[in-house]
């Protein structure tokens, strides 16, 4: 049987990345769907459920709504629950049975919107798609929703002046080479400390792909570390002003394919390139800041792991980005060729080369893994990959909670302690 | 764009006077795209001589997946008029009005607009508004104006009743209006009485008066619409009069 599952677990859906993205800025977040399956989207998939409140609902959805089309009392509810709890905005998602019906929450969003006169939007999904898909589109809607367009016309003529003098700056100096190079510019341009460096946002952090405080941690220290400005980052220790600023930055970086929409967003509507990666490993980060800097520079999107890939015996299981940075960073930083093997079916697939896989199904991964020594990935992969050394790489949208505390953290680390955390 | 869809009960002659509105838009020399809403996918058969398009859901059930391009699911027809028929499931199988849902979906994916960039798009609906996948068709960003194909008939009056009130419904939604009656006589006793007394009632314009025609039958039969046939003719007037108010209103609308 093709695209079944019988030994191994399946990715959470596009209803938990919805969830996820949207947690941490202050809205109602409700799925339209029957009642008692909140633990579904909240304490199986989002470690932050103990730590951080957040305004999410279900909607309650009986086969007698369903049917009767019932939409008001959904409003009626939305309604009554926003003037309470006053949230920033309302976002709206659907679970596959008001996906199937055609529900159309756009206009229950703008009906909410006009009675409440607090912001309310939908973000598209089905139930049946994968978190990356329901990550992705809340994170455009939410930016879609909350950048002020009108403030940042007014400020952009007086910002871009500012940039342009800076990169002028930047390009005037030869010494311009290493990991010093923005040091360099601080001592010697005219323009002030602040405005000198280049402003980042990481985009597309969620605990789906990042599930533990110090993956959040290390991707901001290697910002700073590296001389850049943290201006936002996208959707971990975050709040709605960093949405609000997202048109600040000079350049983006893409951490996971959940953060491809709004990267491609805010390059079309607002012309800041993105770069492609995760900085595991030392190299590899080393790379990515030198990119991240050419990236602002001629505007143009890069991806950090294009000339860094080879055919290996390795096999790196999970999500495109994710996994191809870091058959990336084992290239430049260990000398080790790896193959990316896409197992979510869902994301940026214009990252992975010609000898990499995409697989959903099962049997016909467990035959493709057959040809690899070792194979890197989620511990529920392990049952299908026979005799061969496995080591462990748990990924929260994969396995939940189950592994996360002994998952290792890679970025802007060295990748040795993939030893360790395996021992 | 002047973005249109009919509606009225079914064979009051929804697809007759959509393609023959399209014939009369491209005439005029707009850049026209119809889309059939109903399983029967022959909205557009008047278009195109005869030469049907395969539909978008025929297309998904026969291949197993989503056609890629729009060349798969459209044709050009007279005037240039783009064909598109959702089409629908297996009879008696499925839901209908979902496909319509997943037609526009794809049409979406598609760029279908973008590409296209029409003056004009008309969406020829399937009867009455009896589910969420038919009002897909006047939800925000599609159609903003709704015409109601009526005769003079009981039944016929009754739908058109029955859709405009649907689309009243939907009036906090932001959802399309109803622009008017487009009346298509079919020489019932009293019938011009009784479609203006039911306007009247409801404060809504009959916006055309279409007579009973034998050159329509006789240029249906050869796959044709009476625009492409003889555009003189008294009912082509009718149709590129409507047209024209169409065009007219389209444009102080934007100007």
């Amino acid at each position: 049987m093709n695209q079944t599952a019988r030994i191994i677990s399946i990715y959470a859906a596009d209803t938990s990345g919805f969830c996820s993205a949207l947690y941490e800025y202050g809205g109602m977040v409700v799925i339209h769907d029957a009642s008692g399956c909140n633990s579904t989207y909240t304490t199986h998939d989002e470690p932050r459920w103990y730590d951080k409140k957040c305004m999410m609902f279900i909607s309650g959805l009986t086969e007698k709504d369903a049917v009767m089309g019932n939409d008001d009392k959904l409003i009626d509810d939305l309604v009554i629950a926003a003037n309470k709890l006053k949230p920033e905005f309302i976002a709206l998602c659907a679970s596959p049975l008001p996906a199937m019906i055609g529900t159309d929450l756009d206009a229950i969003a703008y009906a909410v919107e006009q009675e409440t006169g607090i912001p309310s939007f939908h973000v598209k999904t089905n139930g049946m798609q994968s978190y990356i898909t329901g990550a992705g589109n809340a994170f455009v809607e939410l930016a879609k929703k909350f950048i002020d367009d009108k403030s940042y016309r007014n400020s952009e003529a007086v910002n871009k002046t500012e940039k342009e003098t800076t990169l002028k700056s930047e390009n005037n100096d030869s010494n311009i080479t290493g990991s010093s190079d923005i040091n360099v510019i601080n001592e010697t341009s005219t323009i002030s400390a602040a405005s000198d460096k280049i402003k980042v946002n990481i985009i597309g952090v969620t605990p789906l792909d990042f599930p533990k405080k110090e993956n959040c941690e290390s991707l901001k220290k290697f910002i700073e570390e590296s001389g850049f400005t943290l201006n936002a980052c996208i959707g971990v220790d975050t709040s709605l002003s960093e949405i609000k600023i997202l048109p600040d930055a000079d350049v983006n970086l893409m951490v996971s394919s959940s953060g491809k929409p709004l990267c491609e967003y805010l390059y079309e509507n607002y012309d800041i390139p993105f770069v492609k990666g995760v900085p595991y490993g030392i190299r590899f980060a080393e790379k990515i800041k030198d990119l991240l800097k050419e990236s602002a520079k001629e505007k143009r999107n890069i991806d950090a792991t294009s000339d860094l890939r080879k055919e290996g015996k390795v096999a790196i299981l999970g999500e495109s980005v994710l996994s191809s940075s870091l058959a990336a960073a084992f290239f430049i930083d260990n000398g080790i060729n790896a193959c990316v093997i896409e197992t979510v079916g869902d994301g940026d697939f214009d990252i992975l080369k010609p000898f990499d896989f995409r697989c959903e199904d099962e049997a016909y991964l467990e035959e493709i893994l057959k040809d690899f020594d070792v194979i890197i990935g989620d511990p529920l992969f392990k049952p299908i990959c026979h005799d061969k050394r496995f080591v462990s790489l748990p990924h929260e949208a994969f396995s939940g909670r189950c592994f996360t505390k002994n998952a290792p953290n890679f970025i802007y680390a060295s990748l040795d302690s993939i030893e360790e955390s395996n021992k | 764009m002047i973005k249109i869809a009919v509606y009225g009960k079914g064979g009051i002659g929804k697809s007759t006077v959509t393609s023959n509105l399209s014939a009369a838009l491209a005439y005029l020399g707009k850049k026209v795209i119809q889309i059939g809403c109903d399983p029967k996918a022959d909205s557009t058969a008047n278009l195109l001589s005869g030469n049907p398009v395969f539909p978008v859901m025929n297309y998904m059930r026969d291949y197993d997946k989503e056609p890629e391009s729009l060349e798969e699911i459209s044709k050009v027809g007279y005037g240039g008029v783009l064909c598109i028929e959702t089409g629908g499931p297996t009879p008696g199988l499925g839901c209908a009005g979902r496909g319509i849902i997943t037609t526009f979906s794809l049409l979406e994916e598609l760029s279908l607009f973008e590409k296209f960039k029409p003056d004009a798009v008309l969406y020829d609906v399937l009867g009455d508004v009896v589910c969420g996948g038919f009002a897909a068709p006047i939800r925000e960003g599609l159609a903003s104006k709704v015409l109601i194909v009526t005769s003079g008939e009981k039944m016929a009056l009754y739908a058109a009743g029955n859709i405009n009130s649907a689309v009243e419904n939907f009036k906090e939604r932001s959802y399309a209006n109803v622009r008017g009656i487009v009346f298509n006589r079919r020489n019932v006793l009293n019938e011009e009485e009784k479609v203006r007394e039911f306007a009247a009632s409801r404060n809504l314009p009959i916006i055309a008066d279409i007579p009973r025609s034998d050159d329509i039958i006789r240029f249906e039969d050869e796959g044709k619409t009476v625009i492409e046939g003889d555009p003189t003719m008294e009912v082509s007037k009718r149709f590129l009069d409507l047209a024209k108010l169409l065009i007219e209103e389209d444009e102080r609308e934007n100007n």
